[in-house]
């Protein structure tokens, strides 16, 4: 069974029939995609210029232009056809949408948030942000200019931006792989046998930050950036010119793999919190216990 | 954009009717938050800590120490300023479950702020790492000063080996050039030498035939020259040629000067040592020849030659 809208102003639908995959390809604006209970919700809260074309067919939801293809998201095109229609259309189209979908968006400018969904996710965008948050399933995000914020993700990232800056934190539990041009990486990893994470970056700075005790080998190079570690079991080399961290903290179980060309690199280490590091005057133990708290409330 | 769903104090308004259902400490009201957006939006405790304190300096919320933990409560006061906004909360809970577009936009500025807060946290971090862990305690400009110099000293070092290897090759160079003219010198000398024995044997032997006596004139001249040769390869006067030179070599020998020798034994104070000494031995061979050629030779006196002769070039190539 296929179902099909032309929305042309503001709009709410609702679903009848199950949603297993989205696709959301737009210009300016906005997407969000949220995980919430079925049925699948859509609410276009504003819209300019042309109208977006909303299809399902056989559990796959596809929001776009009557004229855009997933093609025009990829990397060498991308730039040739913003420049066209970047004025002329804008939407803010969010979705609440059941956690396991899989969920593809491509967008020119347009903001992305994608939260608490446990299928694949992929990201195409130039100059739009992406924010990621409690995103459980695979993530594989693309921007040029556009940063790339995850938080609480716990499935694999895999990340490409050419200016864009990343940062991960709150944790990830599956590999982060990433790349960038001139994007500063930030990265706070909250477990100490986290996964494999390995950044590479021309002239960005590389920020990582490890609890202690640690569980992770690490090997950090840069050809000509100023290099830091605050982990004494690590042997920072190479006075100038080329510079390297090299060291194995604990027993080793993850890697971490660090290479710039000009970005500098820091390894870190992550203080001892069991509150929250932005407000240390308060001393109230985040994650300790919270049953005993509820109970005595 | 739209509108985020905590703008303008709206988060404050909400936590104050949190606390208003009961007292909480800070991981519940987070909870909570959480909770009441159907787990959609998890504020992160850099947003909601902060906004506690605030609520407490004004005196809206009140805290107390359980367990090690703080349990904030609402004041009267608090209790009030929830009353009296009570239908901008009404609006608030509404939108919350309306608004999926103001959900998202409340998480992405959450995100983004608790991002910027990290990456500036890091930041002082990885600068201060910098300082402590590679250069001591001062500022980022000294830690260019310091790898400056750092790298001056080693530039230096560098530059004084290379000076110090330069000058011992120089050394090198000139003690090779200071004995390869001393040996030229020996040569030289040995040379000379060989030529005024060479000269004097030869005139000797041609006394002998001049008086008819060849036979005694050249075993006598042959055992005179390989006396003299075997002197001349002593080692000893290789090395000092100035001195044994002079000393061993016999009376008439060494008080022949050079300006006195006979053509034949003249070489070239410059020239090739071993093409001097091959064409000064040419020179001595046509010498005896011509002498031998003009007074014959026999068996006997031949192989006195021969045994001689042998005896001189084992000599000679003995150093």
């Amino acid at each position: 069974m296929s179902e099909k809208w032309t929305v042309s102003e503001p709009q709410k639908i609702t679903f009848g029939e199950p949603v297993r995959r989205v696709k959301v390809r737009t210009i300016a604006g906005a997407v969000n995609v949220v995980a919430g209970e079925a049925p699948a919700r859509l609410e276009i809260s504003e819209i300019d210029g042309a109208p977006l074309e909303v299809t399902v067919d056989d559990g796959e939801l596809l929001i776009t232009y009557e004229d855009l293809q997933w093609k025009d998201f990829q990397w060498k095109a991308l730039s040739r056809f913003i420049d066209g229609w970047r004025q002329k259309r804008r939407a803010v189209v969010s979705l609440i949408v059941p956690a396991g979908v899989e969920v593809e968006i491509g967008a020119a400018s347009s903001d992305t948030v994608v939260s608490g969904i446990a299928g694949k996710v992929r990201t195409n965008t130039a100059s739009g942000d992406v924010t990621l948050v409690r995103v459980s399933g695979p993530v594989d995000a693309n921007t040029v200019s556009g940063a790339v914020e995850a938080h609480g993700t716990s499935g694999g990232l895999k990340i490409n931006t050419v200016s864009g800056a990343l940062t991960v934190f709150a944790g990830t539990s599956g590999a982060l792989k990433a790349n960038s041009v001139s994007g500063a990486m930030t990265v706070d990893l909250d477990r100490p046998a986290a996964a494999d994470v390995e950044l590479t970056n021309v002239s960005g700075e590389v920020a990582v930050r490890i609890p202690a005790p640690a569980d992770t080998q690490v090997r950090a190079d840069t050809t000509s950036g100023s290099i830091s570690s605050s982990f004494d079991q690590l042997q920072v080399s190479g006075t100038w010119g080329a510079k390297r961290i090299t060291g194995t903290l604990g027993s080793g179980t993850s890697r971490l793999k660090i290479t710039t060309v000009s970005g500098s690199v820091a390894v870190l280490r992550r203080p001892d919190e069991d509150d929250n590091p932005s407000a240390p005057e308060d001393s109230i133990p985040l994650a300790i216990d919270h049953q005993k708290g509820a109970d005595e409330a | 954009m739209s509108r985020p769903v905590f703008a303008h104090g709206r988060l404050r308004l909400y936590l104050l009717k949190l606390l208003d259902e009961a007292p909480r400490h800070g991981y519940e009201v987070i909870r909570l938050l959480e909770e009441r957006f159907h787990g959609l939006y998890a504020p992160s405790a850099g947003t909601v800590y902060p906004r506690l304190a605030k609520l407490e300096q004004e005196g809206l919320v009140e805290h107390s120490m359980e367990g090690g933990r703080k349990v904030y409560r609402i004041t009267p006061a608090g209790h009030a300023e929830l009353e009296a906004r009570a239908a901008e909360l009404a609006e608030l809970e509404a939108e919350i479950h309306d608004s999926v577009s103001q959900l998202a936009d409340q998480i992405r500025e959450d995100v983004r702020d608790s991002a910027q807060d990290l990456r500036e946290e890091m930041r002082r971090a990885a600068k201060e790492s910098r300082r402590q862990t590679r250069f001591g305690e001062d500022a980022s400009w000294r830690t260019d000063r310091e790898s400056w110099q750092r790298a001056k000293e080693e530039w230096r070092e560098a530059k004084e080996q290379a000076r110090e290897q330069t000058r011992e090759a120089k050394e090198q160079a000139r003690s090779a050039k200071e004995e390869a003219r001393e040996a030229k010198e020996q040569a030289r000398a040995v040379r000379e030498q060989a030529g005024r024995e060479a000269r004097r044997i030869g005139e000797q032997i041609k006394a002998h035939v001049r008086s008819g006596d060849w036979p005694s004139g050249l075993s006598e001249g042959l055992s005179e020259l390989t006396k003299t040769l075997s002197g001349l390869a002593d080692s000893s006067r290789w090395s000092s040629p100035a001195n044994g030179g002079t000393a061993d070599a016999p009376a008439g020998a060494g008080a022949a000067a050079p300006q006195d020798l006979p053509p034949w034994t003249r070489v070239d104070p410059d020239g090739e040592p071993l093409r001097e000494l091959s064409a000064l031995l040419d020179r001595f061979r046509d010498e005896v020849r011509d002498s031998a050629r003009d007074a014959g030779v026999n068996r006997d006196s031949l192989d006195h030659a021969r045994t001689v002769l042998a005896d001189a070039a084992s000599r000679l190539r003995r150093r």
